[in-house]
Protein backbone atom coordinates (compact mmCIF):
# COMPACT_ATOMS: atom_id res chain seq x y z
CA UNK A 1 0.00 0.00 0.00
CA UNK A 2 2.98 2.48 0.80
CA UNK A 3 5.19 0.96 -1.41
CA UNK A 4 7.10 2.84 -3.90
CA UNK A 5 4.29 3.15 -6.69
CA UNK A 6 1.37 3.47 -4.32
CA UNK A 7 2.01 6.06 -1.86
CA UNK A 8 0.89 9.99 -2.05
CA UNK A 9 1.27 12.86 0.76
CA UNK A 10 -2.82 12.36 0.91
CA UNK A 11 -2.85 8.79 1.48
CA UNK A 12 0.40 8.66 3.45
CA UNK A 13 -1.53 11.85 5.93
CA UNK A 14 -5.25 9.52 5.60
CA UNK A 15 -3.57 6.66 6.58
CA UNK A 16 -1.26 8.57 10.07
CA UNK A 17 -4.31 10.20 10.70
CA UNK A 18 -6.75 6.97 10.94
CA UNK A 19 -3.80 4.92 12.80
CA UNK A 20 -3.63 8.14 15.37
CA UNK A 21 -7.27 8.21 15.32
CA UNK A 22 -7.02 4.46 16.94
CA UNK A 23 -8.05 2.40 13.85
CA UNK A 24 -6.26 -0.91 14.30
CA UNK A 25 -6.09 -1.95 10.43
CA UNK A 26 -4.34 1.16 9.72
CA UNK A 27 -2.18 0.78 12.60
CA UNK A 28 -1.38 -2.66 11.30
CA UNK A 29 -1.08 -1.61 7.92
CA UNK A 30 1.74 0.80 8.73
CA UNK A 31 3.70 -1.37 11.54
CA UNK A 32 3.92 -3.81 8.52
CA UNK A 33 4.47 -1.71 6.03
CA UNK A 34 7.03 0.86 8.40
CA UNK A 35 8.73 -1.71 10.47
CA UNK A 36 11.33 -3.35 7.85
CA UNK A 37 12.54 -0.28 6.61
CA UNK A 38 13.07 0.67 10.34
CA UNK A 39 14.49 -2.13 11.34
CA UNK A 40 16.89 -2.62 8.61
CA UNK A 41 18.31 1.28 8.74
CA UNK A 42 18.47 0.44 12.91
CA UNK A 43 20.49 -2.98 12.70
CA UNK A 44 22.98 -0.89 10.52
CA UNK A 45 23.50 1.46 12.89
CA UNK A 46 24.00 -1.36 15.54
CA UNK A 47 26.43 -3.03 13.18
CA UNK A 48 28.33 -0.08 12.43
CA UNK A 49 28.80 0.68 16.06
CA UNK A 50 29.20 -3.36 17.08
CA UNK A 51 32.70 -2.54 18.98
CA UNK A 52 30.74 -0.19 21.33
CA UNK A 53 28.76 -2.94 22.55
CA UNK A 54 30.44 -4.04 25.52
CA UNK A 55 28.52 -7.31 25.80
CA UNK A 56 24.93 -5.41 25.14
CA UNK A 57 21.88 -7.58 23.81
CA UNK A 58 22.02 -6.17 20.55
CA UNK A 59 18.52 -7.49 19.61
CA UNK A 60 16.73 -5.95 22.17
CA UNK A 61 18.49 -2.49 21.92
CA UNK A 62 17.02 -3.35 17.83
CA UNK A 63 13.57 -3.60 19.65
CA UNK A 64 14.04 -0.24 21.79
CA UNK A 65 15.33 1.75 19.24
CA UNK A 66 13.03 0.75 16.61
CA UNK A 67 9.99 1.85 19.00
CA UNK A 68 11.97 4.82 19.95
CA UNK A 69 11.99 5.89 16.04
CA UNK A 70 8.07 4.74 15.65
CA UNK A 71 7.37 7.38 18.99
CA UNK A 72 9.40 9.99 16.73
CA UNK A 73 7.29 9.35 13.55
CA UNK A 74 4.06 9.61 15.33
CA UNK A 75 4.59 12.47 17.16
CA UNK A 76 2.65 15.70 17.03
CA UNK A 77 0.04 14.29 14.87
CA UNK A 78 2.76 12.57 12.56
CA UNK A 79 3.96 15.43 11.72
CA UNK A 80 7.67 14.08 10.53
CA UNK A 81 5.58 11.55 8.67
CA UNK A 82 3.65 13.97 6.86
CA UNK A 83 6.54 16.13 5.49
CA UNK A 84 7.00 13.63 3.01
CA UNK A 85 7.42 15.35 -0.49
CA UNK A 86 7.73 13.15 -3.47
CA UNK A 87 9.37 15.77 -5.43
CA UNK A 88 12.33 15.81 -3.49
CA UNK A 89 13.24 12.57 -4.82
CA UNK A 90 12.63 9.86 -1.82
CA UNK A 91 10.19 7.64 -2.10
CA UNK A 92 8.34 7.15 0.95
CA UNK A 93 10.00 4.04 2.83
CA UNK A 94 14.01 5.85 1.52
CA UNK A 95 12.16 8.64 3.41
CA UNK A 96 11.14 6.73 6.36
CA UNK A 97 14.24 5.21 6.26
CA UNK A 98 16.19 8.53 6.34
CA UNK A 99 14.06 9.93 9.41
CA UNK A 100 14.65 6.42 11.48
CA UNK A 101 18.96 7.05 11.07
CA UNK A 102 18.61 10.33 11.52
CA UNK A 103 16.63 9.60 15.17
CA UNK A 104 18.74 6.71 15.76
CA UNK A 105 21.77 8.69 15.04
CA UNK A 106 20.44 11.46 17.81
CA UNK A 107 19.49 8.96 20.57
CA UNK A 108 22.79 7.07 20.26
CA UNK A 109 24.41 10.36 19.99
CA UNK A 110 22.21 11.92 23.06
CA UNK A 111 22.87 10.26 26.47
CA UNK A 112 19.87 8.71 26.01
CA UNK A 113 21.35 5.10 24.89
CA UNK A 114 24.03 4.01 27.18
CA UNK A 115 26.52 2.62 25.36
CA UNK A 116 26.18 4.08 22.59
CA UNK A 117 27.18 7.30 23.70
CA UNK A 118 30.41 8.90 22.35
CA UNK A 119 33.03 8.88 24.59
CA UNK A 120 35.27 12.28 24.55
CA UNK A 121 38.67 11.37 22.38
CA UNK A 122 40.98 10.84 25.27
CA UNK A 123 44.07 13.39 24.67
CA UNK A 124 46.33 10.00 23.89
CA UNK A 125 44.21 9.05 20.83
CA UNK A 126 43.72 13.76 20.31
CA UNK A 127 47.64 13.42 20.18
CA UNK A 128 47.86 10.36 18.18
CA UNK A 129 45.70 11.60 15.68
CA UNK A 130 47.93 14.90 15.06
CA UNK A 131 51.03 13.38 15.62
CA UNK A 132 53.69 13.19 12.62
CA UNK A 133 53.91 9.65 13.00
CA UNK A 134 52.33 7.12 10.89
CA UNK A 135 52.20 4.37 14.38
CA UNK A 136 49.52 1.94 14.28
CA UNK A 137 47.91 3.56 17.31
CA UNK A 138 47.62 7.16 14.90
CA UNK A 139 45.88 4.59 12.74
CA UNK A 140 43.86 3.49 14.72
CA UNK A 141 42.78 7.01 16.04
CA UNK A 142 42.15 8.17 12.75
CA UNK A 143 40.06 5.26 11.81
CA UNK A 144 37.75 6.10 14.99
CA UNK A 145 37.90 9.96 14.17
CA UNK A 146 36.34 9.42 10.92
CA UNK A 147 34.15 6.80 11.88
CA UNK A 148 32.37 9.44 14.27
CA UNK A 149 32.75 12.08 11.72
CA UNK A 150 31.21 9.75 9.00
CA UNK A 151 28.36 9.14 11.49
CA UNK A 152 28.11 12.42 11.73
CA UNK A 153 27.78 13.45 8.29
CA UNK A 154 25.05 10.29 7.57
CA UNK A 155 23.51 12.25 10.31
CA UNK A 156 23.21 15.16 8.68
CA UNK A 157 23.11 14.38 4.95
CA UNK A 158 19.71 13.39 3.00
CA UNK A 159 20.59 10.65 0.53
CA UNK A 160 21.25 13.16 -2.35
CA UNK A 161 23.82 15.41 -0.08
CA UNK A 162 25.66 12.10 0.85
CA UNK A 163 25.58 11.40 -3.19
CA UNK A 164 27.03 14.93 -3.98
CA UNK A 165 29.45 14.28 -1.20
CA UNK A 166 31.02 11.18 -2.94
CA UNK A 167 31.33 12.74 -6.72
CA UNK A 168 31.97 16.12 -5.60
CA UNK A 169 34.07 15.97 -2.85
CA UNK A 170 35.50 12.41 -2.10
CA UNK A 171 35.45 11.49 -6.07
CA UNK A 172 36.48 14.98 -7.17
CA UNK A 173 34.59 14.85 -10.20
CA UNK A 174 34.42 18.39 -11.80
CA UNK A 175 31.40 20.32 -11.58
CA UNK A 176 30.22 20.51 -15.31
CA UNK A 177 30.74 16.59 -15.92
CA UNK A 178 28.52 16.17 -12.88
CA UNK A 179 26.04 18.89 -13.86
CA UNK A 180 26.49 16.62 -17.02
CA UNK A 181 25.23 13.18 -15.32
CA UNK A 182 22.80 14.59 -12.68
CA UNK A 183 21.02 17.55 -14.32
CA UNK A 184 21.80 19.73 -11.55
CA UNK A 185 22.69 23.26 -12.72
CA UNK A 186 26.42 24.50 -11.80
CA UNK A 187 25.60 27.09 -9.77
CA UNK A 188 23.46 24.70 -7.22
CA UNK A 189 26.71 22.38 -7.46
CA UNK A 190 28.90 24.87 -6.34
CA UNK A 191 26.69 25.47 -3.64
CA UNK A 192 26.62 22.19 -2.97
CA UNK A 193 30.43 21.77 -2.83
CA UNK A 194 30.95 24.38 -0.85
CA UNK A 195 28.39 23.32 1.93
CA UNK A 196 29.89 19.83 2.21
CA UNK A 197 33.18 21.29 2.50
CA UNK A 198 32.44 23.55 5.11
CA UNK A 199 30.14 20.65 7.19
CA UNK A 200 33.01 18.69 6.93
CA UNK A 201 35.34 21.56 8.48
CA UNK A 202 32.54 21.71 11.26
CA UNK A 203 31.99 18.03 12.02
CA UNK A 204 36.00 17.70 12.60
CA UNK A 205 36.21 20.32 14.45
CA UNK A 206 33.25 19.24 16.73
CA UNK A 207 34.97 15.73 17.22
CA UNK A 208 39.03 17.35 17.53
CA UNK A 209 38.23 20.75 18.38
CA UNK A 210 41.43 22.90 18.01
CA UNK A 211 43.59 21.03 15.41
CA UNK A 212 43.73 20.17 11.86
CA UNK A 213 44.56 16.31 10.71
CA UNK A 214 47.55 16.71 9.42
CA UNK A 215 51.19 14.52 8.44
CA UNK B 1 48.11 11.51 7.78
CA UNK B 2 47.75 14.24 4.83
CA UNK B 3 44.12 15.82 3.85
CA UNK B 4 43.64 13.64 0.95
CA UNK B 5 44.43 10.21 2.77
CA UNK B 6 42.36 11.10 5.10
CA UNK B 7 39.70 12.38 2.83
CA UNK B 8 39.74 8.69 1.18
CA UNK B 9 39.46 7.10 4.20
CA UNK B 10 36.47 8.75 5.11
CA UNK B 11 35.05 7.66 2.08
CA UNK B 12 36.01 4.45 2.71
CA UNK B 13 34.14 4.29 6.13
CA UNK B 14 30.86 6.13 4.22
CA UNK B 15 31.51 3.21 1.28
CA UNK B 16 31.55 0.20 3.25
CA UNK B 17 27.95 0.57 4.71
CA UNK B 18 25.85 -0.82 2.11
CA UNK B 19 28.43 -3.92 1.93
CA UNK B 20 25.61 -5.66 4.17
CA UNK B 21 24.27 -8.60 2.05
CA UNK B 22 21.58 -7.94 0.48
CA UNK B 23 19.33 -10.97 1.40
CA UNK B 24 19.28 -9.38 5.19
CA UNK B 25 16.62 -6.35 3.82
CA UNK B 26 14.69 -9.16 2.22
CA UNK B 27 14.76 -11.19 5.37
CA UNK B 28 13.80 -8.21 7.44
CA UNK B 29 10.89 -8.15 5.18
CA UNK B 30 9.89 -11.25 5.17
CA UNK B 31 10.79 -11.94 1.55
CA UNK B 32 13.16 -14.74 1.45
CA UNK B 33 11.83 -18.56 1.23
CA UNK B 34 12.05 -21.37 3.06
CA UNK B 35 15.11 -22.27 1.77
CA UNK B 36 16.69 -19.08 1.21
CA UNK B 37 16.95 -18.90 4.35
CA UNK B 38 18.69 -21.72 5.44
CA UNK B 39 20.88 -20.73 2.89
CA UNK B 40 21.59 -17.46 4.44
CA UNK B 41 21.89 -19.09 7.97
CA UNK B 42 24.29 -22.00 6.89
CA UNK B 43 26.34 -18.84 5.02
CA UNK B 44 26.78 -17.54 8.58
CA UNK B 45 27.75 -20.87 10.58
CA UNK B 46 30.87 -19.61 8.36
CA UNK B 47 30.91 -16.16 8.97
CA UNK B 48 30.47 -14.49 12.64
CA UNK B 49 29.92 -11.04 11.11
CA UNK B 50 26.76 -12.21 9.20
CA UNK B 51 25.63 -14.13 11.81
CA UNK B 52 25.47 -11.00 13.82
CA UNK B 53 23.54 -9.50 11.14
CA UNK B 54 20.84 -12.05 11.03
CA UNK B 55 20.36 -11.74 14.57
CA UNK B 56 19.76 -8.08 13.85
CA UNK B 57 17.04 -8.18 10.68
CA UNK B 58 14.83 -11.28 11.81
CA UNK B 59 11.94 -10.22 11.22
CA UNK B 60 10.13 -8.46 14.35
CA UNK B 61 7.57 -10.97 16.34
CA UNK B 62 4.30 -10.34 16.98
CA UNK B 63 4.70 -9.16 20.14
CA UNK B 64 7.60 -6.72 18.80
CA UNK B 65 4.94 -5.43 15.80
CA UNK B 66 1.75 -5.59 18.85
CA UNK B 67 4.29 -2.62 21.00
CA UNK B 68 4.82 -0.81 18.11
CA UNK B 69 1.01 -0.56 17.00
CA UNK B 70 0.41 0.27 20.65
CA UNK B 71 3.06 3.09 20.54
CA UNK B 72 1.12 4.74 17.31
CA UNK B 73 -2.03 4.21 19.46
CA UNK B 74 -0.27 5.98 22.71
CA UNK B 75 0.90 8.69 19.70
CA UNK B 76 -2.64 9.49 19.42
CA UNK B 77 -4.30 9.99 22.53
CA UNK B 78 -4.46 13.49 23.29
CA UNK B 79 -5.64 13.64 19.64
CA UNK B 80 -8.79 11.16 20.37
CA UNK B 81 -9.30 12.85 23.46
CA UNK B 82 -9.87 16.17 22.23
CA UNK B 83 -11.75 14.76 19.41
CA UNK B 84 -13.93 12.79 21.82
CA UNK B 85 -14.74 15.85 24.19
CA UNK B 86 -15.18 17.71 20.92
CA UNK B 87 -18.17 15.38 19.63
CA UNK B 88 -19.49 14.75 22.89
CA UNK B 89 -19.85 18.72 23.51
CA UNK B 90 -17.61 18.87 26.61
CA UNK B 91 -15.78 21.64 25.16
CA UNK B 92 -18.77 23.59 24.43
CA UNK B 93 -19.53 24.56 28.23
CA UNK B 94 -15.28 25.78 28.14
CA UNK B 95 -15.44 27.71 25.04
CA UNK B 96 -18.51 29.65 25.98
CA UNK B 97 -16.77 30.11 29.21
CA UNK B 98 -13.86 31.40 27.85
CA UNK B 99 -16.11 33.85 25.45
CA UNK B 100 -17.94 35.19 28.70
CA UNK B 101 -14.51 35.75 30.52
CA UNK B 102 -13.35 37.32 27.51
CA UNK B 103 -16.75 39.60 27.24
CA UNK B 104 -16.74 39.83 31.29
CA UNK B 105 -13.24 41.41 31.29
CA UNK B 106 -12.48 44.77 32.22
CA UNK B 107 -13.54 47.67 29.90
CA UNK B 108 -10.99 50.15 29.21
CA UNK B 109 -11.83 53.65 28.38
CA UNK B 110 -9.04 55.92 27.17
CA UNK B 111 -8.12 59.05 29.01
CA UNK B 112 -10.48 61.79 28.97
CA UNK B 113 -9.99 65.85 29.89
CA UNK B 114 -11.81 68.13 30.95
CA UNK B 115 -12.62 71.17 28.97
CA UNK B 116 -14.79 73.88 30.89
CA UNK B 117 -16.32 77.01 28.47
CA UNK B 118 -17.14 80.11 30.87
CA UNK B 119 -18.63 82.36 28.14
CA UNK B 120 -15.49 83.16 26.31
CA UNK B 121 -12.65 81.94 29.00
CA UNK B 122 -11.66 78.29 28.94
CA UNK B 123 -10.46 76.60 31.80
CA UNK B 124 -8.40 72.71 31.57
CA UNK B 125 -8.37 70.60 34.01
CA UNK B 126 -4.37 70.16 32.64
CA UNK B 127 -3.97 73.96 32.93
CA UNK B 128 -1.63 74.80 35.83
CA UNK B 129 -3.75 78.63 35.88
CA UNK B 130 -7.06 77.25 36.80
CA UNK B 131 -7.18 78.60 40.58
CA UNK B 132 -10.02 80.49 40.87
CA UNK B 133 -13.49 79.30 40.14
CA UNK B 134 -15.03 80.28 37.04
CA UNK B 135 -17.71 82.84 37.87
CA UNK B 136 -20.39 83.62 35.54
CA UNK B 137 -23.72 85.22 35.02
CA UNK B 138 -26.86 82.74 35.18
CA UNK B 139 -27.71 84.02 31.45
CA UNK B 140 -24.24 83.14 30.06
CA UNK B 141 -23.50 79.91 28.46
CA UNK B 142 -21.67 77.05 30.43
CA UNK B 143 -20.26 74.23 28.17
CA UNK B 144 -18.60 71.38 30.13
CA UNK B 145 -16.68 69.26 27.83
CA UNK B 146 -15.14 65.57 28.17
CA UNK B 147 -12.45 64.77 25.41
CA UNK B 148 -10.95 61.72 25.23
CA UNK B 149 -7.01 60.77 24.32
CA UNK B 150 -8.23 58.32 21.78
CA UNK B 151 -11.35 57.80 19.88
CA UNK B 152 -13.74 55.60 21.78
CA UNK B 153 -14.79 52.54 20.09
CA UNK B 154 -18.21 51.25 21.33
CA UNK B 155 -21.30 52.90 23.32
CA UNK B 156 -20.76 55.31 26.20
CA UNK B 157 -23.03 57.06 28.36
CA UNK B 158 -22.59 60.33 30.56
CA UNK B 159 -23.82 61.79 33.50
CA UNK B 160 -23.80 65.40 34.76
CA UNK B 161 -24.35 65.56 38.47
CA UNK B 162 -24.70 69.33 40.35
CA UNK B 163 -24.62 69.99 44.15
CA UNK B 164 -25.03 73.19 45.63
CA UNK B 165 -24.64 73.11 49.66
CA UNK B 166 -24.77 69.64 49.87
CA UNK B 167 -27.91 69.27 48.22
CA UNK B 168 -28.29 67.62 44.69
CA UNK B 169 -29.62 70.14 41.77
CA UNK B 170 -32.48 68.68 39.39
CA UNK B 171 -31.41 69.46 35.74
CA UNK B 172 -32.46 68.68 32.61
CA UNK B 173 -29.44 68.62 31.22
CA UNK B 174 -28.73 66.06 28.45
CA UNK B 175 -24.99 65.14 27.35
CA UNK B 176 -24.06 65.34 23.48
CA UNK B 177 -21.92 62.85 22.53
CA UNK B 178 -19.93 62.75 19.18
CA UNK B 179 -18.98 59.48 17.19
CA UNK B 180 -15.21 60.15 18.45
CA UNK B 181 -17.02 59.96 21.89
CA UNK B 182 -16.55 63.57 23.25
CA UNK B 183 -19.16 64.58 25.62
CA UNK B 184 -20.34 67.81 25.62
CA UNK B 185 -23.44 69.40 28.15
CA UNK B 186 -23.63 73.54 27.36
CA UNK B 187 -26.54 75.24 27.92
CA UNK B 188 -27.37 78.41 30.11
CA UNK B 189 -24.94 78.49 33.24
CA UNK B 190 -28.36 78.87 35.54
CA UNK B 191 -29.69 75.69 34.04
CA UNK B 192 -26.74 73.32 35.71
CA UNK B 193 -28.52 73.71 39.07
CA UNK B 194 -31.70 75.90 38.30
CA UNK B 195 -33.17 78.32 40.83
CA UNK B 196 -29.76 78.63 42.84
CA UNK B 197 -26.83 81.11 42.80
CA UNK B 198 -23.23 80.76 44.43
CA UNK B 199 -20.68 77.96 44.12
CA UNK B 200 -22.31 74.43 42.27
CA UNK B 201 -20.01 71.30 42.25
CA UNK B 202 -20.37 69.66 39.26
CA UNK B 203 -19.50 66.14 38.87
CA UNK B 204 -19.10 65.38 35.39
CA UNK B 205 -19.16 60.88 34.84
CA UNK B 206 -18.01 59.10 31.62
CA UNK B 207 -18.52 55.30 31.20
CA UNK B 208 -18.67 52.65 28.18
CA UNK B 209 -22.24 51.93 28.21
CA UNK B 210 -22.71 49.08 31.31
CA UNK B 211 -19.37 50.53 33.20
CA UNK B 212 -20.82 53.15 35.10
CA UNK B 213 -19.48 53.13 38.92
CA UNK B 214 -22.62 52.07 40.16
CA UNK B 215 -22.92 49.17 38.14
CA UNK B 216 -20.04 47.90 39.49
CA UNK B 217 -17.59 48.38 37.16
CA UNK B 218 -13.87 48.31 37.05
CA UNK B 219 -12.82 52.08 37.18
CA UNK B 220 -10.91 51.12 34.11
CA UNK B 221 -14.49 51.47 32.29
CA UNK B 222 -15.22 55.18 33.55
CA UNK B 223 -14.01 58.62 34.33
CA UNK B 224 -15.43 61.11 36.98
CA UNK B 225 -14.21 64.96 36.73
CA UNK B 226 -15.40 66.78 39.72
CA UNK B 227 -14.60 71.05 39.53
CA UNK B 228 -16.75 73.98 40.91
CA UNK B 229 -18.77 76.82 39.44
CA UNK B 230 -20.15 79.90 40.83
CA UNK B 231 -23.21 81.27 39.66
CA UNK B 232 -24.23 84.80 40.06
CA UNK B 233 -27.74 86.31 39.43
CA UNK B 234 -28.25 88.15 35.88
CA UNK B 235 -28.12 91.37 37.60
CA UNK B 236 -24.99 90.67 39.58
CA UNK B 237 -21.79 91.62 37.76
CA UNK B 238 -19.83 90.43 40.57
CA UNK B 239 -17.02 88.08 40.70
CA UNK B 240 -17.32 85.73 44.31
Amino acid sequence: MLGDEGASPATVGGLVDRALDGDPEACRCLVSELSPVIQTRVARALLRRRAQARGRNLRQELEDLVQEVFAALFASGGKALKAWDPERGLSFTSFVGFLAEREVAMAMRSGRRNPWTEEPMSPGVLGAVRGAADSHEARVAARQLMSRVADRLRERLTPLGRHYLQVLVFEQRSVSDVAASTGATPASLYAWKSRLGKLIREVRSELLPDGEVHE
Amino acid sequence: MNEDRWMKELSQILEDEPRLDPRLEAHANRELSYGEIQDLKADAERDPELAAAIALHDPLSKGVQSKLQTVIRRAGRWRRRAKHLWKGGALLPIAAGLLLYLRASPAVLPKYALETWAGDSVFRDSSPGVRTLPSMREDSTLQVILRPSDPVQGDLVARLESVQDGQPCAHHLEAEVSAEGVVRWRDRAGSFCPGFYGRVSLKATVALAGHLPDEGSDQRGWQTHVFDVWIRPQADDRSP
